[in-house]
């Protein structure tokens, strides 16, 4: 039976080679990460020992925004060169950016009862972030909403490069508005004014998260290129048995 | 209180710490588990339809 690939197998190779590092990688990380940030840092002076909600907290967040704007590139890769992999990452990125945006938001609210006596507040970080996981969300129901996966992946890669204007809204949401959420700490002019105890726990998770996305996006894409030869197999298949009758 | 206890107690926020180690975990190792388990169903239907003829 002799079958086409329509799939650039160099990828598929690629990332078979290349999956297992970023998986042993992960979970060093993030095992480090988990080390020093439970057992090996101090509490914070204020908030006691709820800082150490920020080793997930902060790490979910700032993966939220990396996965969008990866979204958003491969979109517009896609749409303008056509280059089906990129909507395969698209495509493959987008439950991991909303996970990470559903786990940013609720991190957030158990840090927040217990810091400021409330599970949410209609603060412009909260929300813009909140409007983040809708993106996503939109995203995801438009890539589906239509049988030929053409179209909706380019509803889809529209709706997510309009949706791309709110990741600086986020990101300086902290800074345009009077919120209740503190500014930057780590990413912002003059560097950290984090004790080096508290950022390379938070470091370690941070990047830890990253290698997590690449790790779990190349699963996805073998997945989705994978869907793909088999749709274009049994396409073949049925066009062969109609010539056949 | 033990040590562990005392570790556990996580100065008295324990409820809203451990949570939110919790989501994580569950959230991260559930999207992990279920993408691979997409991606081996995905290549097993893929072979099924590759070699039909063996199978039979």
């Amino acid at each position: 039976m002799f079958h086409r690939f329509a799939n650039p197998t160099r990828f598929l190779r690629f990332a078979a080679v290349v999956q297992p590092w970023i998986a042993g990688l992960t979970v060093l990380l993030i095992s480090a990460g988990l080390y020093f940030g439970l057992f090996d840092s101090p509490a914070d002076y204020q908030q006691g020992a709820t800082v150490r909600i920020m080793y997930v907290h902060v790490p979910s967040a700032w993966m939220a925004l990396f996965c969008y704007t990866s979204l958003a590139i491969a979109c517009g890769v896609a749409l303008i060169w056509k280059h089906p992999l990129a909507d395969l990452a698209a495509k493959a990125t987008a439950p991991i950016g909303a996970g990470f945006t559903f786990l940013a938001l609720v991190t957030g609210s158990l840090w927040g009862k217990p810091m400021w006596g409330a599970w949410w507040v209609w603060d412009a970080r909260l929300t813009s972030m909140l409007v983040l996981l809708f993106l996503y969300l939109g995203y995801m129901a438009l890539n589906n909403a239509f049988d030929d996966p053409a179209r909706g992946a380019k509803s889809s890669s529209i709706l997510a490069l309009v949706g791309f204007v709110n990741v600086p809204i986020i990101k300086f949401s902290v800074n345009w508005w009077n919120t209740l959420h503190q500014p930057a700490s780590v990413v912002k002019m003059g560097g950290p004014s984090i004790h080096a105890s508290m950022l390379t726990p938070l470091l370690l998770m941070g990047v830890g998260f990253t290698t997590y996305y690449l790790w779990v996006m190349l699963i996805r894409i073998r997945y989705e290129v994978t869907n793909n030869k088999i749709r274009a197999l049994q396409r073949r298949q049925a066009a062969t048995g109609e010539s056949q009758i | 209180m033990t040590r562990l206890s005392e570790f556990l107690d996580m100065g008295g926020y324990a409820h809203f710490i451990w949570p939110s180690y919790a989501v994580v975990a569950v959230v991260m190792l559930g999207l992990l588990i279920i993408s691979q388990r997409e991606l081996r169903t995905a290549q097993r239907d893929l072979d099924a339809l590759d070699a039909p003829e063996e199978a039979q």
